[in-house]
């Protein structure tokens, strides 16, 4: 006879965490890491892995091209839940890939043609998530979860696809899995990874607000301090009611009878129900946390989150903490989540450069057309950013068609290039010219270096070509033809001026629209109208720019050109820098 | 790497020991694995820990043996021998793959067929493992993954207790042999064969008796312990129980750890032999617990009364024991030493160790007439 062995949950009582001083344990068992992460027919990729870096990963890219998914798909997959709401058919169909449910409809109907969704997250630190029941087949730690047709409920699926108005694919027939890859069955009440989205979008009163705010408090409130507030609050509820003015209140209430033969008593909720985290809320110098301005609810969230009392949280996700931010708000947060983040994993996503830089360009995960995790970048590059944050970095990577400037008068000359030949400004095409200013074009470079991405250079030759140009991309870019550069390849062409004196030229009446346009009233009437010959005007407008004042003559000449009516011409250079083809 | 296998006798304290010697660990922030085969043993594991400690540390996990070798063993790297997930466990009392009554094999049960694993010699058509050949899948998928779950093992714990060792059999030795592969840096074994009470003798795979068990272990490299003493049984108690395995050779003389007995017993203590008419009495006088074969043994003697199995008694510890002994267990305590020789297994004779040891002050048999065992005395009033 077998004795009667079972498998017994309550006994079988699995550690959530090996928490402990010891030293080799936390030496082997290590922080909790998504190391990668993979999605298939998850909203808007089909099929896409994602590799995280251990600290901080920001999240960069344009409107729409799933960053936000990215963060979905972390929680989905570590909480079994989307934005803290539970699975259920209606949110399943907001979290399938729209090219796959279409497939499914449009196809033969059979099912295995449903769609099955799968969301992995490949982690380090908790060897029990450890085995080999991933689409890599790998032998790893990490948890997976599968949304897919509930075979048990074939005897349903006939009738329904048969019904002739398959409009949708029948979430109602799917399950998902939830597992370690281990193939051990998870639960949301031991999460083996806690992981914490602040989401300022679920503070909207449809979104359940108050038991978000209170996941975020529960947070914020160490382990053993939970049970206490609860117990106090069940106290106040009993005083309550035990309260002189309550009791006489309540002998009032009924006196006569007239309302109910029985009692009738006004009582504070005692029901199990009625825990604190259900009915207390977060005030800030006395004003309930719903109340208080956005800007303020943003910083706190983010703040908790982070220092995490509770210490159960391993990955903390934020959606653009620049929301509802001044500029100084934003400073000191960023300064919070720099210096505050004690070895927890920081997801967050972003449209602020100054974010980023901050944090550190060299975190960033771009989600363009295909995802890029930046490495190799220059570590000068990442210091002058960290020291010298106000740069347009976000700018560079998010553009498909970049164009470096070093002044603001080749961006206003490129601008009038471009309106004369399109009628439209540059950046109504998605065309970005940044001037570089300060730090110059190698920070920018270095980012493009690195991530290979397209950009071209309009640069001044100052007087040498071969060497300020020529040996100049070929000592740091030899061999990155995605970056181009654009300069006049004469050596008396120094810069944007010469260079445009000498489209000019060629006769003086020529010169003599472009000086027109480019001096003032009182310049062009005297001291140009003094110059003898075609010579004389041509090193009178070139010298111009090297007296005094050179940089804001050469901005005022600038707004000229851009503002005129007249036609002058534009050196090649220039035009070619402008010219994106069909 | 150190592996202990240590031999404690019936009452010994080993749950206590065991629970000591985890917590130890635990405090050391070492992560502790505790196996055991029953469901009760798990309770006693866990309620050892807690008489200590007050409650379970969470580096200290206690699992059953089915549960290890599905949750650890199996489903991490099964896809190795079977491609879809072992949804659970089908508990089988017999060979599944026998055709019921008979000693032939129902058609298609064989392990591979051609090159192939066959799911049908692990697996129900509902995809739960058959606990007859969870060991042997386990042993596989380790056999397959070139070791991946042992490795696993010794990532996830530092300390890996194997409770009630006697109860593990054939292919869960070549599951203690894998495990070994790995560094987990302590592996302790502990149990006692006198009290191997369940014998799946279906199976051919060694090892099966408690000789061969006891080979296999050194051979494993394990240093053997043993701890011959009771926490329980009053001296003349020990002294009848290890009688029954003294011609084995095997063990020390057990020394109770029992100095007063407390007056309410004092006038009743040792070996009593109470005829079979007056049994009654005894236990009107006495109230003994009974311990019996099954439950159809003397259904109107031991109706109302406390009366266990004796394999149902296993772990527990009572006052006084009456047992009714079944033929064997008679023989043996009217004095004849032989009595067990002729059987194929130890399950007889190590029942009637259990039995025996449950006893702190008084055991009695129920006695048709002949010689005693030494040591007891016919019981007059």
């Amino acid at each position: 006879m077998m004795p009667p062995v079972q498998h017994s949950p309550a006994l079988a009582y699995t550690s959530r965490r090996a928490k402990s001083a010891h030293k080799n344990n936390t030496e082997r068992k290590g922080m909790k890491r998504i190391k990668k992460l993979r999605v298939k027919n998850f909203k808007k990729f089909a099929d896409e892995t994602f590799e995280f870096n251990d600290d901080i990963n920001i999240l960069v890219g344009d409107n729409e091209c799933g960053k936000s998914s990215v963060l979905e798909a972390i929680e989905l997959c570590l909480n079994y839940c989307h934005r803290g709401r539970p699975l259920s058919p209606e949110v399943m169909a907001e979290l399938f890939n729209s090219a796959c449910m279409e497939k499914y409809i449009k196809g033969d109907l059979s099912q295995t043609s449903l769609p099955e969704l799968l969301i992995e997250a490949y982690v380090e630190g908790d060897p029990e998530l450890k085995g080999n029941n991933n689409s890599e087949g790998a032998d790893t730690q990490g948890i997976s979860l599968k949304m897919l047709f509930n075979p048990e409920l074939t005897p349903y699926y006939a009738p329904f696809a048969t019904s002739g108005k398959v409009l949708t694919v029948p979430f109602e027939l799917y399950k998902i899995e939830w597992m370690s890859f281990a193939w051990k069955p998870l639960a949301q009440v031991a999460k083996p990874i806690g992981c914490l989205f602040v989401d300022p979008t679920r503070l909207h009163p449809t979104m359940g607000r108050s038991r978000y705010i209170n996941s975020i408090i529960n947070a914020s409130v160490d382990k053993h301090a939970r049970p206490m507030l609860n117990l106090t609050y069940r106290h106040l509820k009993i005083e309550f009611n035990e309260k002189g003015d309550v009791k006489a209140i309540n002998a009032q209430l009924n006196a006569a009878n007239e309302l109910s033969t029985k009692k009738l008593e006004i009582v504070a909720d005692i029901t199990p129900s009625g825990s604190w985290d259900s009915n207390l809320a977060l005030a800030v110098d006395d004003i309930s946390f719903a109340h208080i301005g956005k800007g303020e609810q943003n910083q706190i969230q983010i703040k908790v989150a982070i220092q995490n009392r509770a210490k159960d949280v391993d990955v903390v996700m934020l959606e653009e903490p620049e929301n509802h931010l001044s500029h100084i708000n934003l400073i000191q947060l960023v300064s919070y989540i720099e210096k505050k983040n004690a070895g927890k994993q920081i997801f967050l996503t972003t449209h602020s450069s100054y974010v980023l830089n901050k944090l550190s360009i060299e975190k960033l995960c771009l989600l363009s057309k295909k995802y890029e995790k930046l490495k190799n970048i220059d570590a000068g590059t990442i210091k002058t950013l960290k020291r010298l944050p106000g740069y347009d970095t976000l700018r560079l990577v998010l553009s498909q068609r970049v164009i470096l400037v070093e002044g603001p008068s080749d961006e206003l000359v490129l601008k009038k290039i471009y309106l004369a030949a399109n009628g439209r400004l540059p950046e109504e095409d998605g065309i970005d010219i940044i001037v570089v200013r300060g730090i110059g074009f190698k920070v920018y470079l270095d980012i493009a270096k690195a991530l290979k991405h397209s950009v071209r250079v309009v640069k001044d030759n100052d007087g040498d070509y071969q060497k300020n140009i020529v040996e100049w991309k070929k000592e740091d870019y030899d061999g990155c033809d995605f970056i181009e550069c654009f300069s006049p390849e004469n050596n008396d062409e120094r810069s944007l001026e010469p260079a445009l004196v000498a489209a000019n030229g060629e006769n003086v009446a020529s010169l003599d629209i472009l000086a027109k346009v480019m001096l003032s009233g009182k310049t062009y009437a005297g001291e140009y109208a003094a110059c003898a010959d075609l010579a004389g005007k041509r090193a009178f407008l070139t010298g111009w720019y090297l007296t005094d004042g050179g940089p804001k003559k050469k901005v005022d000449s600038a707004m000229r050109i851009f503002d005129t009516a007249e036609t002058i011409k534009y050196p090649d250079y220039l035009k070619k820098a402008v010219s994106f083809g069909a | 790497m150190a592996r202990k296998l240590l031999l404690a006798s019936a009452g010994a304290g080993k749950s206590e020991r065991i629970a000591k010697e985890a917590l130890k660990r635990a405090s050391h922030g070492r992560k502790v694995l505790l196996l055991t085969y029953t469901i009760n043993n798990q309770f006693e594991l866990v309620r050892a820990i807690c008489r200590i400690n007050k409650f379970q540390p969470e580096n200290i996990v206690v699992k059953g043996w089915f549960s290890f070798l599905l949750e650890d063993m199996i489903r991490p790297y099964q896809r190795c021998v079977l491609d879809k997930r072992v949804s659970g466990i089908a508990f089988d009392s017999r060979n599944p793959h026998l055709v019921e009554g008979k000693t032939f094999y129902i058609r298609g049960r064989t392990e591979k067929i051609g090159d192939h694993w066959n799911p049908r010699h692990y697996v129900t058509r509902g995809n739960d493992a058959h606990t007859y050949y969870l060991a042997k899948l386990a042993a596989r998928v380790h056999q397959q993954s070139g070791g991946k779950p042992a490795h696993r093992l010794a990532e996830i714990y530092d300390a890996v207790f194997i409770d009630e060792i006697q109860d593990l059999v054939g292919w869960d030795f070549a599951v203690v042999r894998a495990m070994l592969e790995a560094s987990i840096a302590e592996f302790d074994c502990v149990g006692d064969f006198r009290q191997s009470i369940y014998e799946t003798s279906e199976t051919s795979k060694k090892p099966q008796t408690s000789a061969e068990k006891l080979a296999e272990f050194t051979a494993m490299g394990f240093a053997i312990d043993d701890l011959a003493i009771s926490w329980r049984c009053i001296q003349s108690i020990c002294d009848l129980a290890d009688r029954l395995h003294a011609s084995d050779g095997l063990y020390s003389p057990t020394k109770s750890q029992i100095t007063v007995v407390p007056p309410e017993h004092a006038g009743h203590q040792g070996i009593f032999a109470v005829p079979a008419a007056r049994m009654k009495e005894y236990i009107e006088t006495y109230n003994p617990v009974i311990l019996r074969r099954n439950r159809q043994t003397e259904e109107a003697l031991c109706d109302g009364r406390a009366a266990y199995n004796f394999g149902e008694s296993k772990g527990m510890g009572f006052e006084r024991v009456l047992i009714i002994p079944p033929d064997p267990h008679a023989k043996f305590l009217c004095g004849d030493t032989t009595a067990f020789k002729k059987a194929k297994t130890d399950e007889s004779r190590n029942k009637l160790y259990v039995a025996i040891t449950r006893a702190k002050y008084s055991v009695a048999f129920c006695y048709k007439g002949g010689s005693v065992v030494t040591g007891a005395q016919i019981w007059s009033p």
